[in-house]
């Protein structure tokens, strides 16, 4: 685990020195037998409290090898001094395939507190792949509570064009085990143009225990989901707020 | 570090490396903290002045480097240097050099 944190930290200096394969491969060989002796003798086993930020690092090098300036590629990558339990503050990469870790986590593959990326893990997630325990937002999006997106499942709500969650759903398609409003809405609580379900509100076409033809008037589906599901009609009441049902 | 103390420090370095590797072969980050003892904290340099150094004393044939596994099992093989005959010479030569400057300086700051 140590020597992968070396091996990458060392990478990432000779990454931003143009010279030739050889020498980056001699340099990368001492880098790594440095962090190696400096972990042995101090303890500490961060490469960038051993020996710093990398691009700091990179231009000491390239200032005593004599490459020019403007030959250094653009750097590739932003990590914060601030720490919080090891962990950078805010981590931004823009390399193909590299993974950004921080409690701001923003890269290509996002993994933080709030990750932002292609491929994005954390509590909040936004990303065209997005897993955020308590917020989710993507192309494909997943969470425990809220998922919003254009595929999106969730635990709690999910919202977009195709919505599957455990409790509430909203989308064009919406499927639930509580409640679901959409275009095609399935659940025990389902308020669509086509709707399937025990408690449903259709306007073409419906299938279910307890049916009725829209248009209604709000007062009269909220009074009727609070008969027979009181605790669905905070939700159906919100998003038909926002939505208008006729 | 001012540009000046940088510069004179960068000018002196390839003596100091050369004294070092003839006195006890080292490797790499030996010879960082061997400089930073032995000034007593005055050359505290980082690797990326360091070693360039020591590439280009190896490139120019006056240090030769072998592999050493530590007596730790656990260590990783470490790359010493050592000085050659050349290197000897050079450290001479190097050091003459060193002198002449010195009393030439000191003739005129006093």
């Amino acid at each position: 685990m140590k020597e992968t944190r070396f091996t990458r930290y060392a990478e990432d200096v000779v990454k931003m020195l143009n010279i030739k394969p050889a020498l980056k491969r001699r340099i990368k060989e001492d880098l790594l037998a440095t962090l190696v002796s400096k972990a042995e003798e101090t303890g500490i086993d961060d490469p960038y409290k051993l020996m710093g930020d990398p691009q700091v690092v990179a231009e000491e090098w390239r200032e005593n090898l004599g490459i020019p300036i403007n030959i250094v590629p653009t750097r590739l990558e932003y990590r914060s001094k601030l720490e919080i339990f090891g962990i950078p503050f805010v981590h931004m990469v823009w390399e193909k395939n590299k993974v950004a870790k921080g409690i701001i986590a923003i890269g290509p593959i996002a993994l933080g507190v709030i990750a932002i990326g292609g491929i994005g893990i954390g509590l909040i997630s936004l990303a065209a792949l997005s897993m955020g325990i308590i917020f989710s937002l993507g192309s494909i999006s997943v969470s425990a509570l809220y998922a919003f997106g254009i595929v999106n499942f969730s635990l709690q709500l999910a919202a977009g064009v195709i919505a599957i969650s455990n409790n509430y759903a909203c989308g064009v398609i919406a499927v639930a085990h509580k409640a679901a409003i959409g275009v095609i809405a399935k659940a025990p609580v389902a308020i669509g143009v086509l709707a399937k379900g025990h408690l449903v509100f259709y306007d073409e076409e419906g299938a279910g225990t307890i049916l009725y033809k829209m248009p209604q008037q709000l007062e009269f589906i909220l009074a009727e989901v609070k008969r027979y599901y009181p605790e669905v009609v905070e939700f159906v009441q919100k998003v038909l707020s926002i939505i208008p049902i006729d | 570090m001012s540009e000046l103390e940088k510069q004179l420090k960068k000018g002196v370095i390839s003596i100091i490396v050369l004294t070092l590797i003839k006195q006890n072969d080292l490797y790499g980050y030996d010879v960082l903290k061997q400089m930073e003892i032995e000034s007593d904290g005055y050359f505290k340099l980082k690797e990326g002045t360091v070693y360039p150094v020591l590439y280009r004393l190896e490139d120019d044939g006056y240090i030769e480097s072998y592999w050493q596994k530590p007596e730790t099992d656990r260590g990783v093989p470490r790359k010493y240097y050592r000085i050659t005959d050349s290197g000897k010479r050079a450290l001479k030569s190097y050091q003459d050099e060193w002198r002449a400057f010195i009393g030439a300086t000191k003739k005129i700051l006093g």
